[in-house]
């Protein structure tokens, strides 16, 4: 799936980067975390596979495990 | 007097500090103190602003004079008042000090340098748990991103585990989540270095379900629970979730609890009504988390599965109102840090029910029931966010030693005094007659009588550990989970009968008969003990059984044969 939003970082469970995506969802993001580190508040667009009930250390909402990932 | 005493030889030890450094400060107002409690030393009896509480002549050569008498008050003022009244007395000339009166504490504290920042250690109540026991005996399974071998996690606690994301045996974390939360259950403890745990002998086993990025499959992890059960993990701490109902998941953690495991489950971080799962199946223990006053925290989730709510951390209050442990950073270095989530809030649950199976509960039923009844009372009358309450292991522990302990004594010396009605009745023991003067210390032996001593200390002189529990868990818990066949049955009480009659010992046998029988009812009432291969079912029925035949060993025992 490819989704646009903005990247926010949270400090839970010792950081993790969740994507507020323009349809108003919230996913907590799975890999890339230099890239997503230095895209922390751009505006993103992410190429990944969604992971609805997804199991993981989020424990916050659905997951996408990211295959590319690109600022706009 | 005693209080007298302590704080007499804590001055001393005070002062010989300052003889041996230079001048320590003086005591002033803090935390420690006892409010409106003052303590005075005069060189004669003079008026005071306050109520005098308690007074003594002493003879004080460090203070005082050497060839004279002094006199020691301790002076009760309004706490409101203390300060101005401290001031003022130690502006009297016929005042020799005055000090705020300081609560000590028996408890062994550890040498850790940053223990003392561990808030949350101390909210769930670790430190006075752990002067009965300190969670030796027990495996955790860590079910998340591996454990990484930091410094100051003790190496020859940490068994193999497995890697199932990788399919291999190396489960070393490569993220950090698993480290932290293996941290929060058993760092070392009383090592001199970085911080504690909750349960710091405990052994701890690594399943790597979760990758790198800190995701995983619902299969990895159900073969993670089953892989920790069949390899006698008897707590697992599952410090993630997803909003997905995985029923092979389910049937994973009902195999857990059904094989004598407790599963500790985070209840999610989405700050909302919604337990994550695994959670929210019934089999799960499912835990919120809440911040350094005790209230839910923000992100955490809650509803009617929360059983317990315990120590998450709330950053939002600032960075070391987090939860610190050691783990490794993005770069993978060793370090300690403030985490915070419901995944943080989960292993002190978990460290805390390895404290209370160490003392020999091993239903796991029972050390949900155990943790839940001695929680303590929450900010807000409100189950979804709380459960049960808040987590209190010093409670639950001093509530399986010394609280049991009065039951099976209870019970031990009722079932004696029934047998020797009986037999009195019979004609098998005189009016006169005496089972023995070895029968009570029998009696107290068996029914684990100096588990009501642990709470002093057991856990400091290592090796007295054991006295926590009642002898019928001594198999189990230091030999093997099938040795238990010989202690939670009536085993020994028959077998010592016979030749305890020959040796002419049948006081102390039958004493100690009974003392077991206390304790195997109590056993079958509060359905505390599991024995392996046995159905659960059958287990009170066992119980109950063995319970009846050790009475009857003891009945046998005060007996004399009936003359014909």
């Amino acid at each position: 799936m490819k989704v646009t939003g903005t990247v926010r970082y949270r400090d839970l469970e010792g950081g993790l980067f969740q994507l507020e995506a323009d349809d108003g969802k919230r996913y907590t993001l799975l890999g890339a975390k230099k890239d997503l580190k230095a895209a922390q508040g751009q505006r993103v667009e992410i190429d990944g596979s969604l992971d609805e009930g997804g199991f993981g250390i989020g424990m916050s909402g659905p997951q996408i495990r990211i295959d590319k990932l690109r600022t706009l | 007097m005693l209080q007298t005493m302590i704080r007499r030889l804590s001055l001393a030890l005070v002062a010989a500090a300052a003889c041996s450094r230079g001048p320590a400060p003086v005591m002033q107002l803090s935390d420690d103190a006892v409010p409106g409690l003052i303590d005075v030393e005069l060189r004669a009896p003079a008026a005071l602003p306050g109520k005098v509480v308690d007074q003594e002549t002493i003879e004080d050569d460090l203070y005082g004079d050497v060839f004279s008498s002094e006199l020691d008050v301790e002076l009760q003022v309004d706490p409101a008042d203390e300060e101005k009244v401290l001031a003022e007395l130690r502006g009297r000339k016929d005042v020799i000090f005055a000090e705020p009166v300081v609560q000590y504490s028996a408890l062994w504290l550890p040498d850790d340098p940053d223990f003392s920042k561990q808030w949350h250690l101390k909210a769930a109540g670790a430190p006075q748990a752990w002067d009965t026991t300190r969670g030796e005996g027990v495996t955790v399974a860590v079910i998340d991103t591996g454990i990484f071998p930091v410094d100051d996690l003790d190496p020859g606690r940490l068994l193999k585990g497995y890697n199932f994301v990788a399919h291999n045996e190396n489960a070393r974390d490569d993220h950090g989540h698993g480290t932290h939360v293996a941290g929060t259950i058993a760092q070392s403890t009383g090592n001199g270095v970085g911080v504690a745990g909750m349960a710091p002998l405990a052994k701890l086993m690594p399943i790597k379900v979760l990758s790198a990025s800190g995701g995983g499959t619902s299969h990895a992890i159900a073969e993670g629970i089953r892989y920790a059960v069949d390899h006698g993990a008897r707590v697992l701490n599952l410090s993630l979730g997803g909003g997905g109902r995985s029923l092979e998941m389910e049937s994973a953690v009902a195999y857990a609890h059904r094989r004598g495991a407790v599963v500790v489950c985070a209840a999610g971080n989405n700050g909302s009504r919604g337990v994550s799962y695994p959670a929210a199946y019934s089999d799960s223990f499912a835990v919120s988390a809440v911040g350094p006053q005790g209230r839910l925290a923000p992100y955490s989730s809650w509803g009617a599965q929360i059983a317990i709510a315990a120590p998450g951390g709330d950053k939002s209050q600032g960075e070391d109102k987090g939860v610190l442990q050691e783990t490794i950073d993005d770069e993978g270095k060793p370090a300690y840090l403030w985490f915070q989530g419901t995944s943080m809030a989960t292993p002190h649950v978990a460290g805390a029910a390895a404290l209370v199976m160490s003392l020999g509960v091993s239903n796991p039923g029972a050390v949900e029931r155990l943790l839940a009844s001695s929680a303590s009372k929450a900010p807000e009358n409100n189950s979804e966010k709380y459960g049960a309450g808040l987590l209190d292991a010093a409670a639950a522990v001093r509530t399986a030693t010394v609280w049991w302990t009065l039951w099976r004594l209870a019970f031990a010396i009722f079932g004696a005094w029934f047998a020797m009605k009986q037999a009195r009745g019979i004609g098998q023991l005189k009016a006169s007659e005496s089972p023995g003067a070895t029968f009570w210390p029998g009696l107290l032996l068996g029914a684990g009588a100096l588990a009501l001593l642990a709470p002093l200390g057991a856990e400091r002189i290592h090796a007295l550990s054991f006295l926590a529990l009642p002898p019928a868990a001594w198999p189990s818990r230091f030999l093997t989970p099938v040795a238990g066949y010989i202690g939670w049955s009536a085993f020994l009480p028959v077998a010592l009968a016979l030749p305890a009659r020959a040796i002419g010992k049948r006081g102390l046998a039958a004493g100690l008969a009974f003392g077991w029988a206390g304790v195997l009812l109590h056993a079958a009432l509060w359905r505390t003990v599991d024995l392996p291969w046995m159905p659960s079912m059958l287990m009170p029925l066992w119980l109950f059984g063995s319970a009846a035949l050790a009475w009857l060993a003891g009945r046998g025992l005060i007996g004399r044969e009936p003359v014909r």
